[in-house]
């Protein structure tokens, strides 16, 4: 224990004390203080110390679980400053929409952001989706980890459904009469589950404030916590997928006691499993401190990993801001239950779903989409070969990326023909 | 990395930047600080001009709370000199408004008669409202609409073009289609009752000047108007808001549940001055005044004026009797099923006088050679190549024939063709001709198409066989057959509601015949509509059911038994050509 050295000087110091009460670590110039960084920081603390070098490479990845996770934040940010104009009300939705677009400062471009970046993460979290299956990176061990994440694809194509009802005009308010209507075609719940999603026979007040509250409240929640679930089985899975070859040829055992069996419990498993990188306690504070050139091709997060994140929120907010910036969010009439346009079209993503259900509403509506739904979950499950992963369209997954690069393509068809396609009555036309 | 991530964090803050500086200066701030500076130039008072320099921008708004549904309108925080007398002669958006009796800012606000977007404070959205707003600023000659929402007094002067707009939906028909609640009650079109609130001033417009503009499949028919008359349709429609805000709801609910009255009155339709000057006119004189004035022309050609959609009503004096166009007036669809023409909600009297003017009307001039006399009298339907697109053609259910058609025309018999044309085609806008044409001229008009338009050879027909009466008895048994049969073999074109609508039938030119047309359905004898189905009826999609579908004579019987049956024309089959249906 120092001695006070008294009020003047702890007022002198003040500055200095509570920075370093903040900042626990000073710039780390060691690996030792590379290490405590990461594991002595709430926000830093759920990355591993080290990452193995094939997980940095920008062509593996492409960035897009951080792209994704960095809309999320976008969204949760502009999102929360919407809520102060925002009021679910069918009389006051559409004019608070109106002050946001032309009277309240930012508020036209917190809209733009937080409209787009709900569109960018739906589109970034289906690429996220492809990339981890042509990587076969939801092979054992990470099979569960795969569902979480369909879990968490079909929650944000939830959270931005509910957000399209909040501006309450014509666009909103028909897209999701539509929407609501393909639910209702599931056979014998359809109906029960559209009633409690509306709250009502048609689209009203009872489903604004219904989809308020999960938009706001209630799917933001389960997706933070799901989130966070997904980043740490990625290191209790051992870090992202690679292939065998990005190891380091098996060297000799450093000691030969360990595996005699003369070294017993954490110390034998510290040696022996060398590719286990969530020894962090073992590592920093144990009895072999492997910090140093162990042969395992990681090196330290900080700085490598956490500047190749910022980079890619940056890039993010960059890309959402200009774009935000350039294209207003649409804003149509106020929503008028009487004056269906023609034709009333779901969100994009929903297009390719309304499109199968101008062919048969069972099959287009629940029938292929439960199938596709469950197809992705059971994915891991049905495809258990080891070959091939973390390579890009691995020769030895050809039929399964097949089948997925064909799943994929029937997908956008479907949306672009919804999309650009369709006019009035559902009829082909030319979009130019 | 490190120096990617450094360009890209000073891209981003700079960024940054822009956009607080953006969204912090408005433009409206720009004009407020003019308005001051030149106020303050204007004033001679010290006091007046320091208070002046005082003064920031900032948000003017009045919140209307008079009119229904508060508004709230910003309108000013731009337009800050519109009650400062000074600024008459200023730019906008630094002019002062006039001077209007008894209607302050702070009540009445802007947009509730100028319309736009009140809570926006920059010029596009405040104008336009952004995309698909339907209230945009309304153009200074539309403003009479909103004007009209208070002043609902019948004779208000000071709205002349919503008045006129008025006159012409009677005189130009409209209100035969459209209702408007309280006023008109046509179920042809859309209700107007509320398209001032509903659609833009533009759509209105567009709609009226070419109803096809935004939808293809429209039947409206396009009016021949005026760019005058069509502002003041448009103004009066802009007008009809339903919602009125000067009224209590409760009004216009009452209005919008009366009933619907078999007729309206005269003096509704064509003014009350006109309705009293007619009164006591005799009925030939009364017809003579009224027929311009209740919408008639607007589609139909009488002399001189033409409404270039439906038929010429010339010749109608010997074409037709005063039993038929009574029957017609109170229901055109009794005589002509696919008759685009609306009832008309007019007292029996007004038809009445209406009959006897056209009745009286003597015959125009006839041409002398054939080719003259097509011109005149079938080019109007049949077009001036007889390819059946005449002027009107696309307006009529079913189509007027194709007469280039050879298969068509060359296997129909001489004297079939001038029976047609003498008596005309009962249930289609074919009228009796050769009422008009006596018969020489008939048979000469005959040979001159037949010499003329048909292209192309057709084979002959040879030894058929037809039956003369049905050879099965007409009873529910054979109905229930022939009804088997028609779902099997003939809804595809036909319809499944018979009616000539079937899927098929968009593709199909001539179109499908409609099976329901009872009128049409009465005239045929029971051996041609046999001899049409057994060897299908050349120059037209229907095929010979008695080869490609191998029916024989009996099933065929079944089928025109169950024809016959939607028609109520049941046992015995007619066999003789009846006009009309039985009078009402």
């Amino acid at each position: 224990m120092s001695r006070d050295p008294g009020l003047l000087a702890n007022l002198r110091d003040l500055p200095k004390n509570v920075w370093r009460s903040l900042f626990r670590n000073p710039l780390p110039s060691s690996d030792l203080g590379r290490s405590q960084t990461s594991f002595a920081n709430f926000f830093l603390h759920i990355h591993p110390v080290k990452t193995h070098v094939h997980s940095l490479r920008p062509t593996y990845t492409f960035g897009l679980g951080v792209i994704a996770f960095s809309l999320f934040i976008i969204l949760a940010a502009s999102g929360i400053l919407l809520m102060f104009y925002y009021v679910p009300s069918v009389e006051q939705a559409h004019d608070r929409m109106l002050d946001l677009s032309g009277t309240v400062a930012f508020g036209v471009l917190l809209r733009n952001m937080h409209r787009w970046a709900a569109h960018g993460m739906v589109a970034i979290v289906l690429l996220h989706m492809a990339r981890v299956f042509f990587t076969g990176s939801y092979k054992a061990p990470r099979e569960f980890n795969w569902v979480i994440g369909i879990v968490l694809l079909l929650l944000t194509f939830f959270a931005s459904f509910t957000g399209y009802l909040l501006p309450w005009d014509q666009l909103a308010y028909w897209a999701i009469t539509v929407g609501t209507a393909i639910a209702a075609y599931a056979p014998g719940v359809g109906e029960l589950m559209r009633f409690v999603l509306l709250g009502d026979r048609i689209v009203g007040q009872e489903a604004l404030i219904r989809f308020y509250v999960l938009h706001v409240a209630v799917l933001p929640a389960i997706i933070t916590i799901l989130v966070g679930v997904h980043f740490w089985r990625i290191r209790k899975d051992g870090g992202l997928s690679r292939p065998a070859s990005a190891d380091l040829p098996e060297a000799q055992p450093a000691f030969p006691e360990a595996v005699e069996g003369k070294l017993e419990g954490l110390a034998a498993r510290s040696k022996l499993q060398k590719k286990k990188s969530f020894g962090v306690l073992g590592m920093v504070r144990g009895p072999f401190n492997k910090v140093g050139n162990t042969p395992d091709n990681t090196v330290y997060s900080w700085p490598h990993l956490f500047a190749a994140e910022l980079f890619c929120f940056a890039l993010t907010v960059l890309v959402i801001l200009v774009v935000a910036m350039v294209f207003n969010a649409p804003l149509e009439a106020p929503a008028d239950p009487t004056h269906p346009p023609n034709p009333s079209k779901a969100p994009w993503y929903f297009l390719g779903l309304q499109e199968m259900v101008s062919y048969s509403a069972f099959w287009g509506g629940v029938g292929i989409p439960t199938l596709f739904v469950l197809g992705l979950l059971l994915v891991p499950y049905l495809d258990r070969g080891n070959k091939g992963v973390g390579e890009w369209f691995s020769r030895h997954r050809l039929l399964a990326n097949t089948l997925f690069v064909l799943f994929l393509l029937v997908n956008l068809v479907l949306i672009v023909i919804g999309t650009f396609f369709r006019g009035p009555n559902w009829s082909l036309v030319t979009p130019w | 990395m490190r120096t990617a991530l450094a360009t890209l964090s000073i891209i981003v803050l700079a960024l940054h930047g822009f956009i607080y500086y953006e969204q912090l200066s408005a433009r409206w701030q720009d004009h407020q600080s003019q308005y001051f500076r030149e106020a303050a130039e204007q004033s001679d008072n010290a006091a007046v001009r320091a208070a002046l320099a005082d003064r920031k921008p900032q948000i003017e708004q009045v919140i209307v709370r008079s009119f229904g549904q508060p508004r709230v309108d910003r309108c000013m925080t731009c337009h800050i000199a519109v009650d400062d007398p000074r600024f008459v002669k200023a730019d906008q958006p630094l002019r002062t408004h006039p001077a209007i009796k008894g209607h302050k800012f702070e009540t009445f606000g802007c947009t509730i008669c100028h319309d736009g977007q009140g809570r926006a404070v920059d010029a596009e959205h405040a104008h336009t409202g952004g995309h698909d707003w339907p209230w945009p600023l309304l153009a200074p000659e539309l403003i009479e609409a909103n004007c009209v929402q208070c002043h609902t007094e019948p004779d208000w002067p000071y709205a002349p073009r919503v008045a006129a707009g008025r006159r012409l939906f009677f005189q130009r028909a409209c209100y035969t289609c459209h209702t408007i609640a309280g006023l008109s009650y046509g179920s042809v079109g859309p209700e107007l009752t509320e398209v001032g609130h509903k659609r833009r001033a533009s759509y209105i417009r567009e709609k009226i000047e070419n109803p096809r503009a935004s939808n293809p499949t429209s039947t409206m028919p396009r009016q021949d108007l005026q760019p005058e008359e069509v502002l003041a349709l448009t103004a009066f429609l802009k007008s009809q808001q339903a919602s009125n805000v000067a009224r209590a709801p409760l009004t216009s609910f009452v209005s919008a549940q009366q009933q619907r009255p078999e007729w309206l009155p005269l003096a509704q339709i064509v003014g009350p001055a006109l309705a009293t000057s007619v009164e006591p006119m005799p009925p030939v004189e009364r017809g003579a005044a009224l027929l311009p004035q209740v919408g008639c022309l607007s589609c139909h050609r009488l002399d001189t004026r033409d409404g270039r959609v439906a038929p010429d009503l010339d010749f109608t004096a010997v074409q037709r009797d005063r039993e038929w166009l009574m029957v017609h007036f109170n229901d055109p669809k009794k005589v002509v099923p696919g008759s685009l023409m609306p009832p008309y909600p007019l007292p029996d009297e007004v038809f009445d006088s209406l009959s006897q003017y056209l009745l009286s009307r003597p015959l125009p001039a006839l041409p002398a050679t054939p080719a003259e006399q097509y011109a005149l009298l079938c080019a109007r339907c049949h077009g001036d190549k007889g390819k059946g697109d005449g002027l009107i053609g696309p307006y009529l259910d079913p189509r007027p024939r194709d007469l280039t058609k050879g298969a068509f025309m060359k296997t129909k018999s001489r004297e079939r063709l001038i029976a047609s044309l003498t008596d005309g085609v009962p249930g289609t806008s074919m009228a009796p001709w050769g009422k008009v044409l006596g018969p020489e001229r008939t048979a000469a008009l005959i040979d001159y198409v037949l010499g003329t338009f048909p292209k192309g050879s057709a084979r002959e027909p040879k030894g058929r066989k037809v039956p003369a009466a049905n050879p099965v008895p007409y009873a529910p048994v054979s109905v229930a057959r022939g009804e088997a049969i028609f779902l099997d073999r003939c809804w595809g074109c036909h319809g499944k509601k018979a009616d000539g609508h079937g899927p098929n039938a968009e593709d199909i030119v001539p179109r499908p015949r409609n099976l329901r047309n009872t009128p049409f359905l009465r005239s045929v004898t029971y051996a041609r509509l046999h001899e049409s189905i057994k060897y299908g009826v050349q120059g037209t999609a229907m095929p010979a059911a008695g080869f490609d579908f191998a029916l024989s004579d009996q099933q065929i019987g079944d089928l025109i038994n169950f024809i016959y049956s939607l028609n109520g024309l049941g046992a015995p089959a007619p066999q003789t050509a009846q006009l009309l249906p039985t009078a009402r």
